[in-house]
């Protein structure tokens, strides 16, 4: 799956913030996070690790399938959002 | 000219470099075993491979051609043995733990990743526990030089391997280069048209990364690994050839060596230590192994280079906007950091060396040592992501 | 963009790093100088005093270009202000590509 743009303005279920972390913790977390979640429901993960972002997660939620859009919000820092989809 | 500042001004130049395609690449070992595990990933995996591929057939051509002749070439080999399988299992779990190799450390600390610099400050420690403690306890330069047989190569000009098999012919290194570097080149090669392929398949259109766009030269992009890749065998062959034709010394790229002698410099005031306190146990042991600091040169060129690395990898974070000072919410994971650089540097320094000195660099030199870190390097960062998965 | 991430304030930190740039400059600098006297009395890699000096110098001169680099840096930050340009730049919100 994709970004999907439409997930920019969703407000976000759950929120999980690892900013200073490096590998694999952000993808790690955010995947134990999302078993956890219900179906349907929108995490929000933030991270300044531009190398999860540009990689790890892409790669962890393609293989997933599910919708994901990120979002640079300071120089080195981005917002996730993740939806579950199945 | 100095040959040696010579020698010493144009490594730091390759250190830059260096610097720039490790920050820009996102060239690091630990991301690219974890990417392959979690999600069947192989974008960094193949700007490593090509790394290795590219730069083992310039070294086979090189030395074959004699532009570095192959008996300037074998001084620089180590040998290999047990300690290469030991050293890489403690060093893959640490690096593990820290999420960043020897080489990756240099480029999140140089982009502002506190926790990475307590994985440095863990090494620095980790390295004088060896040097002081595990070095003379167990005699291990003793166990280095009369290895147990059967899990020991020999050291010197019988570990080269193009020696072993096909004595002192001139080809022989470009045919093992062909051997190996072939065997990266192309799996690296097959893994891009793969993934390629895949990613054309779900979005219905021929998809292709390019290797060089010019947003990537100007720093609003980060490089491709594959990019990434080039450099890193640039680099290589930059401190290869510089090395023999300045000071007629070969020089094969390492990182590891360098954080000893950062230990030596930062305490240098304080360098009585390394005189005295290392012969404690000199009077039933080989002098020689009372003190890994006492053996080790501190003026390598190397060293240099992991500075100007360093320096290279927080320019080029700084020119991309990327450079931010960043502190961890949970603070455990400065102590988690600060273990896991003890495994690192400890690990590395049993197996002389990490995944740049003896990985790399193994390959480089064509002897063993490269063959026997790779399976427990591996295994190790396995375990460390199994561990940090069950625990965090 | 969703409020939480409009209030966050938008920090540059481009000075840490120059001052990061600065201090391996002077770290380089400062090893120079002890590299005849920690190489004394070593089993392996003793130099020879033309060597120590070609190194020493070379050293000097890497601290010095590092320095010089994280000048050049201090000027392209506050006086082009193109660092704070990028942190304009990303309110708009760019996304990497895969």
């Amino acid at each position: 799956m994709a970004e999907e743009k439409s997930l920019e303005n969703v407000k976000p279920d759950e929120t999980l913030d690892v900013l200073g972390e490096t590998c694999p913790i952000p993808e790690a977390m955010a995947h134990k996070k999302l078993n956890k979640m219900k179906v349907g429901q929108v995490l929000e993960v933030y991270t300044d690790h531009a190398a999860a972002v540009e990689n790890s997660f892409p790669s962890m939620l393609n293989k997933l399938n599910y919708p994901y859009c990120v979002t640079k919000t300071a120089p080195g820092e981005f917002t996730i959002k993740i939806k579950k989809t199945s | 000219m100095n040959p040696y500042f010579l020698e010493y001004a144009i490594i730091g130049i390759a250190g830059l470099i260096f610097g720039a395609a490790l920050e820009r690449g996102r060239m690091c070992f630990v991301l690219a075993t974890n990417n392959m595990f979690m999600a069947r990933d192989t974008k960094i995996l193949e700007g490593i491979l090509l790394a290795f591929g590219i730069s083992i057939l310039a070294f086979g051509i090189i030395e074959s051609l004699g532009i570095v002749p192959i008996q300037s070439a074998v001084q620089g080999v180590f040998p290999s043995g047990w300690y290469d399988l030991v050293g890489s299992l403690l060093f893959g779990f640490g690096i593990g733990l820290c999420g960043a190799c020897m080489s990756g450390l240099i480029f999140r600390a140089g982009s502002g990743f506190t926790q990475n610099w307590m994985q440095l400050f863990g090494i620095l420690v980790g390295t004088i526990f060896f040097a002081f403690i595990i070095f003379p306890l167990t005699n291990f330069l003793y166990w280095i030089l009369h290895t147990i047989p059967w899990l020991g190569l020999k050291p010197g000009f019988a570990d080269y391997i193009p020696h072993e098999w096909f004595g002192n012919a001139v080809w022989g290194p470009f045919v093992v280069a062909l051997i190996f570097g072939g065997l990266f080149l192309i799996l690296g090669l097959y893994l891009t048209k793969r993934r390629f392929g895949k990613i054309s398949k779900e979005r219905g259109v021929n998809y292709k990364e390019p290797i060089i766009t010019w947003d990537m030269l100007k720093f609003k992009e980060a490089y491709s690994p594959r990019l990434g890749g080039i450099l890193f065998a640039v680099v290589a062959v930059i401190v290869f050839i510089t090395s023999y034709f300045t000071v007629h010394k070969v020089a094969y790229m390492g990182v590891t060596t360098p954080y000893g002698s950062f230990d030596t410099y930062i305490l240098a005031p304080f360098i009585n230590l390394y005189t005295t306190v290392g012969h404690y146990k000199a009077s039933f042991l080989p002098k020689i192994s009372s003190n890994w600091f006492q053996i080790v040169p501190v003026a390598i060129p190397m060293t240099l280079l992991v500075i100007t690395t360093f320096a290279g990898a927080t320019t080029t974070a700084i020119l991309g906007g990327e450079f931010k000072w960043r502190v961890p919410k949970r603070k455990i994971m400065f102590l988690q950091n600060f273990i896991g650089g003890i495994f690192t540097g400890v690990g590395a320094r049993i197996a002389l060396g990490c995944n740049i000195g003896t990985l790399w660099s193994g390959f480089l030199m064509f002897s063993w040592a490269g063959m026997l870190f790779l399976p427990t390097l591996v295994l190790g960062m396995y375990l460390a992501l199994k561990f940090q998965q069950a625990i965090w | 963009m969703a409020e939480a991430n409009n209030m966050k304030k938008r920090k540059n930190h481009n000075w840490c790093g120059i001052t990061l740039l600065a201090l391996y400059g002077l770290f380089t600098i400062y090893a120079s100088f002890f590299l005849s006297y920690l190489n004394k009395d070593k089993v392996i890699g003793k130099l020879s005093n033309e060597a120590i000096a070609g190194i020493k110098e070379s050293f000097i001169l890497w601290g010095v270009i590092m320095i010089i680099g994280a000048i050049l840096l201090l000027i392209r930050e506050y006086v082009l202000k193109s660092g704070q340009q990028e942190v304009k730049d990303t309110e708009s919100g760019v996304s990497p590509h895969y």
